[in-house]
């Protein structure tokens, strides 16, 4: 039954929230990462072959796998002065399966790029006929901006591996919006559900270079094209996929542990235009860092433990406020049948802030790969 | 099981635990919304349109002949005179003695009577009111036309009388003593009928409600009869009967029990519609809205907004409840008073306005429901966008409504409906 009810929490659909700091515009940014990355706080995104970040990272595995993911938030907001709102956000992230054959390797995966998953209820007032008039609202948002990709690499040498990837934005945000009046007050609900939908492409580069036996360094860029917004198959809306930098750096140096550094840019202001006049974007940078040891042996086979920090800001603000988020994160690697499969939990402690509001949130992670 | 599994089923279960957790989802009002939550008002738009009735017409005769439930039994003066007509057109002639196969005829009545129940109504019961019964049966009239049965409420026809006093003041069961003479004569010939008219009068203005056969507890007939027979059960009471009209038939059942308005209060004038009153009157309000109204907006609350025009006279001061109803005829019934009987289901309905007929002021029903109604995307829209109004009391109080209509000199005094709605604009978009 355990198994059951778990299996039942993996579907992407339970959600609720009230109104919160990280799911304002299009919604909440994943990264792509996958298990191990974000028990690193996305710090080894650059060369984590499961992340869906940097075409050359598949290199780094040229076996068949298949690794999903599943991370529920819970999340705490708080307005200074009082009032706040607890809630639970289910996701489903991302999903991944590759395969090599000689120096070639390649992926095909559905990562979230951007989260849109929440509900909201409220109480508040408007004038109608010129008289103050309480009302209900319920609203709320289903689904995400998902990013489908399909990458190769190449093994150059081992010192050099190089990717490349074409990304197919898709996916489609269910919205209700229900705004309830008293029954005594003689005024019809307003009601309407929509299905906003989502469609455009990009390119991603990468590169990975080893200048050193204990270094290594990537780099990685995705340039977007043309994205539109549809609603019931009508466009309203067109912009560009955002274009994104980032640089990794990886240090083996130290017995038992690696080091990683990683750097991102995001131009999330390529998506201005998209939306309504009142979501306010801004451009993204994320720095994190990390480190993963050598863990206690389970079932005979060394674990990696694993600890990461990052700072970043988040695409869509606040009345004109940038959203600022920081975590820490944490996680163990647990490999297990003899290596063909792999358990990565992982924990991130994030916390977010505009003036006036600060929301603090606790992301579990569990990463499952497979490699038959 | 092995350590080694234990040990794996420990390790799993620490991610599931924590995903069956979360699956149980804790959703707790909060209130970092509005602040938290932009891009979520509806702009809310008001306006007035002005001539929005293009037709409204005051439709008499509601409910129809036969239908009143309660009966009004009333005499206010001169301005109102209201008098039930109850039919017993099948009586018990004969009798059959112990012993015989024979059937004998009731030739001698110790005794005659008509029950009746009565309600009270807001007029003060007089401290001394009759009751007279009469026979309005003609074979020559016209048993349909119920005005024509005036006449017959003469003493020649005259039955019996009740007095009463002002003890009554809720409900009451009155017994009216028949003359046995009368009745036994009119036994006596199989020809006669026997219609009671029920007349009330007093030296001060007297109204009551009187039960008719469809409420339940409508007007019964006994009489005893005499006979040597000591076995034959004396008492033979009778349940209303209608043989006429012969067709078409249900119209004969319709006609079991009615009543005369012979006089009541004309409230109808130019430029006005009325609600109410006695025969109770519906109004029709035809609209000619614009197709933005019901195709391009959400619509939050549509009034219809009606200048009421006070009405003075019996009842005046009582209050009654007008009720809205969608008219659903179809242009394939071009006549007003059938389209004003086609109402509605139950479930498309606009609250009920509490009046008071002498009070003049801007009357507000909202008719948002019936607005939907018309968008021209439903069939409905393909009839006539129309409305009746009634009083729910209909026919039994001589309390109504009156309200200027679409030909009232004063613009300004029209019908308008006042709207509150939001533009078509797209919800819930990022």
């Amino acid at each position: 039954m355990r198994l059951i009810a778990a299996f039942i929490c993996l579907l992407p659909v339970a959600l609720s929230a009230q109104g919160s700091l990280s799911n304002q515009g299009f919604g909440y940014p994943l990264g792509a990462l996958s298990g191990a990355a974000a028990a690193l706080a996305g710090a080894n995104g650059e060369v984590d072959p499961n992340s869906a970040i940097n075409p050359a990272a598949i290199t780094r595995t040229n076996r068949y796998s298949v690794m999903l993911r599943f991370e529920p938030e819970f999340r705490e907001t708080a307005l200074d002065g009082g009032g706040g709102s607890n809630s639970t956000v289910m996701r489903f992230p991302a999903f991944m399966a590759s395969g090599g054959f000689g120096r070639w390797v390649g992926t095909v995966g559905v990562s979230t790029m951007l989260d849109r998953s929440w509900r909201n209820q409220y109480v508040d007032t408007i004038a109608i006929g010129g008289a103050p008039t309480e009302s209900q609202l319920q609203i709320g948002s289903e689904g995400a901006m998902s990013d489908a990709r399909v990458a190769v690499g190449y093994v150059v040498s081992p010192s050099l591996q190089v990717g490349a990837a074409i990304h197919a934005l898709t996916g489609e945000n269910r919205t209700l919006f229900l705004r309830r009046f008293p029954p005594d007050a003689g005024i019809s609900a307003v009601t309407q559900n929509n299905s906003f939908g989502f469609t455009g492409t990009a390119f991603s580069l990468g590169v990975i270079s080893a200048p050193t036996p204990d270094l290594l360094l990537a780099a990685s860029v995705r340039i977007g094209r043309e994205m539109k917004l549809e609603l019931l198959g009508d466009e309203l809306s067109t912009a560009t996929v955002p274009t994104r930098f980032g640089l990794g750096v990886t240090y083996f140096g130290l017995a038992g542990f690696t080091l990683y550094g990683r750097a991102d840019q995001t131009k999330w202001t390529d998506m201005d235009g998209l939306g309504s006049d009142s979501v306010f974007i801004a451009d993204a940078t994320e720095l994190s860092v990390g480190a993963e040891a050598l863990g206690p042996k389970i079932f005979g086979v060394n674990s990696a433990l694993r600890a990461g920090f990052r700072v970043r800001t988040l695409p869509f603000g606040v009345a004109g406020s940038v959203v600022d988020e920081s975590g820490f994160a944490f996680g163990i690697g647990l490999p297990l049948a003899r290596g063909r499969s792999q358990i990565d939990i992982g924990a991130q402690r994030m916390t977010r802030n505009i003036p006036g509001a600060e929301e603090k949130a606790w992301h579990l992670s569990l990463g499952l790969g497979i490699r038959p | 099981m092995s350590r080694r599994l234990r040990a794996l089923w420990f390790v799993l279960a620490l991610p599931l635990a924590a995903a069956v957790g979360a699956c149980t989802e804790d959703l707790q009002t909060g209130d970092a919304c509005p602040l938290l939550c932009p891009n979520q008002q509806v702009e809310v738009r008001d306006t007035i349109i002005d001539n929005i009735v293009v037709l409204d017409s005051s439709l008499i005769g509601f409910p129809f002949q036969g239908s009143e439930e309660p009966l009004v039994l009333a005499k206010l003066g001169d301005s109102l005179d209201v008098r039930p007509v109850v039919r017993f057109d099948t009586l018990t002639r004969t009798f059959l003695p112990t012993g015989t196969a024979t059937p004998e005829t009731i030739t001698d009545l110790d005794s005659a009577f008509v029950d009746i129940f009565l309600k009270a109504t807001k007029v003060p019961t007089p401290a001394q009111w009759f009751i007279d019964i009469y026979n309005v049966w003609d074979s020559t009239l016209v048993d349909t036309l119920p005005r024509d049965l005036i006449p017959l409420f003469a003493p020649a026809n005259l039955m019996g009388t009740y007095e009463g006093d002002s003890s009554f003041s809720d409900t009451l069961r009155v017994r009216i003593p028949i003359d046995t003479a009368y009745l036994r004569e009119l036994l006596a010939t199989p020809d006669r009928r026997l219609r009671i008219g029920f007349q009330v009068r007093s030296a001060e203005p007297v109204m009551f409600l009187m039960n008719s056969f469809e409420a339940g507890n409508g007007a019964t007939l006994a009489y005893k009869i005499i006979t040597a027979d000591s076995l034959v059960p004396p008492l033979r009471t009778s349940q209303p009967t209608s043989l006429t009209p012969a067709a078409p038939l249900q119209f004969a059942g319709d006609l079991l029990d009615f009543q005369v308005v012979v006089s009541a209060p004309d409230h109808n004038a130019l430029g006005t519609f009325f609600v109410g009153g006695l025969p109770g009157s519906r109004a029709y309000l035809r609209f000619e809205l614009p197709a933005w109204v019901t195709d391009s907006v959400g619509l939050l609350r549509a009034e219809l907004l009606l200048s009421q025009f006070p009405t003075f006279g019996p009842q005046s001061s009582d209050s009654l409840l007008m009720d809205a109803h969608l008219i659903v005829a179809n242009a394939t019934v071009p006549n007003l008073f059938r389209a004003a009987t086609l109402l509605s289901p139950a479930n498309v309905f606009a609250p009920s306005v509490r009046l008071l007929p002498s009070e003049s002021r801007t009357v507000s029903i909202n008719i948002n429901t019936f607005v939907r109604q018309w968008n021209t995307n439903n069939t409905a829209r393909a009839l006539p966008t129309a409305m009746i109004l009634r009083s729910n009391v209909e026919g039994a109080t001589a309390a109504g409504v009156r309200f200027f209509g679409t030909e009232a000199v004063d613009p300004a005094l029209r019908p308008r409906l006042r709207l509150s709605y939001t533009p078509g604009s797209i919800l819930g978009r990022p």
